[in-house]
């Protein structure tokens, strides 16, 4: 092991980072052939007498050291994974020419501690136990667990973990989907009993029996809502994943179309006034397909939308208010950042994200950057009453990264109610069109045209999803 | 005399997926060499790339283990559906011969 001089002059963090990948892909193949072996030895089942006897240990055992094979490899590839920006950073510091010795010993030092890193994560590979994460453990402490997890005891993990791991930030998205599924199923089932069980008895005079029937029902009406989604969109490939349920409150629940795992660009939208769970999630669902249709249309890159229906919306009481909308943004910028640890679980990589924003869920786009600066790649801000900012570069983005779309005869968009009016040259966002077509004389009256930024074939559909699909920059704008 | 269920297309089966699951780790164990090398090649002098070349070493003897195992399962299976299906065709020749003759 070389310790002077220039340790990562002729280091190269591509080169390494390609081996990952494919480091990465092998491990994937080996879970593969587990999962075919665990399928063959269940095949089986039937086969008694002496040989069977013998045999089915023998492909039990097999299976399981396949298993743990492919953990032994994800966890290599994420030991030198998690060192690829130190490498990079040690490679460029070795290439400066000129250097003084100080900084030479502190681009060897930057070296030697990556290396350092690297190799202790190379040595220390074993098999982690099944029980997920406690409570305080990050996001992407769970993705790495995940990582580190064999096969079959995924599995297992899911079997028996399964409400834990619906709502555990940092597992890939289609982890989350399969426990949210079985949770789903769970949760209607004894809903439904429950329901039965209180209609059948006299009276409910007893506050408290009422009160707990109003709450069963007002649970079960979302999980319906939720079951009944997913099956109108179930003929989608790939099929939408259920990524959060939680029917307690206003309920969260959050519904991805496309491969959130592994799409290259990866939108979060997030409704306005009166779209939480309680009231309703197909909507918010529906406009998220349509956003996810257009980006498909505006780009050959894959994306992925994610409807996120993930905080109490404001009714017409509390929406003067920001409270709602920092409390969303605190869930959305945790949500949104738990996506992100998802999807290096298995080796994915980051994807381009946005967030799009209808009316007062912009104003949670903003709450949400504040907690988490650089949250997302591109903010796209549709009728947008204000984003508690005076501002775009309060916002933290980087120039250019914020759209601003503010249809003609949308009377939310020039509200100005939570911080400057974002549709303001003076902001410095990005104004883009957004005609949302002609507006019948009753349309009119019943908000103009603010319900309209989804509407297919619209110019603020289009260039939403532009911006959705990586392609801001070819956005039609307002005049100057 | 131990119980003794057997559907032979079951076996055969089972024999047919094994041999593919050999196949597939065969092909593991030939890749984990090169992708290795390609990380201890991109980290030249560095203790990373010893500990990973030595990583991928292991790996690769683990897998070509197992290759090994589900090579042989594969072709017990195979050989034991041939034979089951063997020892019920000359049953069924025997009771169809017993079954010709005058009783």
């Amino acid at each position: 092991m070389s310790t002077g001089g220039r340790l990562a002059e002729r280091w190269d963090a591509g080169r390494c980072d390609s081996g990952v990948r494919e480091l990465f892909a092998l491990a994937e193949d080996l879970d593969r052939a587990y999962g075919q072996l665990a399928r063959t030895e269940a095949g089986l089942a039937d086969w008694r007498g002496p040989a069977a006897e013998r045999a089915r240990p023998r492909l039990l055992r097999a299976a399981a050291q396949v298993s743990g094979l492919a953990s032994r490899l994800r966890q290599a590839a994420d030991a030198i994974r998690s060192g690829l920006a130190g490498v990079a950073e040690a490679a460029r510091l070795a290439a400066v020419p000129a250097q003084s010795p100080r900084e030479a010993a502190e681009a060897t030092a930057v070296a030697e501690a990556v290396d350092r890193r690297i190799a202790a994560g190379l040595t220390e590979l074993a098999v982690p136990v099944e029980t997920p994460p406690v409570a305080g453990r990050t996001a992407a402490d769970v993705a790495r667990w995940w990582t580190a997890l064999p096969p079959h005891l995924r599995r297992r993990a899911l079997e028996r973990w399964t409400a834990e791991l619906a709502g555990l930030a940092g597992l890939p998205a289609g982890v989350r989907d399969a426990a949210n599924r079985l949770l789903l199923a769970d949760l209607l089932r004894r809903l439904r009993t429950e329901r039965e069980l209180l209609a059948g008895r006299t009276g409910l005079r007893i506050p408290r029996q009422w009160a707990r029937m109003v709450e069963v029902r007002s649970m079960l009406a979302v999980a319906e809502d939720v079951e009944r989604t997913l099956a109108d969109l179930a003929g989608e490939r790939p099929p939408p994943q259920l990524l959060a349920l939680d029917l307690t409150g206003a309920g969260r629940v959050a519904i991805g179309l496309g491969d959130v795992d592994r799409a290259r660009h990866l939108a979060v939208l997030v409704p306005g006034m009166g779209t939480d769970a309680v009231h309703g999630v197909a909507d918010t669902v529906r406009r998220a397909h349509r956003l996810a249709e257009q980006a498909g249309r505006e780009s050959v890159e894959s994306t992925a939308v994610v409807a996120w229906i993930g905080y109490a919306a404001p009714g017409w009481r509390e929406v003067p208010f920001a409270a709602r909308a920092r409390t969303g943004g605190r869930l959305l910028a945790a949500d949104v950042a738990a996506l992100a640890a998802g999807r290096t679980a298995d080796g994915g990589d980051r994807a381009h994200v946005t967030l799009v924003g209808h009316s007062y869920g912009s104003t949670v786009i903003g709450a949400a950057v504040r907690v988490r600066p650089r949250l997302a790649d591109d903010l796209v801000l549709l009728g947008s009453p204000g984003v508690l900012a005076g501002d775009v570069t309060e916002l933290g983005q980087p120039a250019g990264r914020v759209y601003v779309g503010e249809a003609p005869l949308d009377p939310v968009g020039d509200l100005g109610a939570f911080g400057a009016d974002p549709g303001d040259r003076r902001f410095g966002a990005v104004r883009m069109r957004a005609d949302t077509g002609p507006l019948s004389w009753p349309a009119r009256l019943a908000g103009g045209s603010h319900s309209g930024y989804f509407d297919p074939g619209s110019e603020a559909l289009r260039n939403a999803a532009r911006v959705v699909a990586g392609r801001g920059p070819d956005v039609t704008r307002e005049d100057p | 005399m131990p119980t003794l269920h057997v559907e032979p297309r079951v076996l055969a089966d089972a024999g047919r997926s094994l041999a593919t699951q050999r196949s597939v780790l065969a092909d593991v164990a030939g890749a984990l060499d090169p992708t290795f090398s390609r990380v201890t090649a991109a980290l030249p002098g560095s203790r990373t790339a010893e500990v990973a070349g030595e990583v991928g070493v292991a790996l690769r003897t683990a897998v070509r283990s197992v290759e090994v195992e589900l090579a042989v399962l594969a072709a017990a299976l195979g050989s034991a559906a041939r034979e089951y299906a063997a020892v019920e065709q000359c049953a069924a020749a025997g009771l169809e011969r017993a079954g010709r003759r005058p009783v």
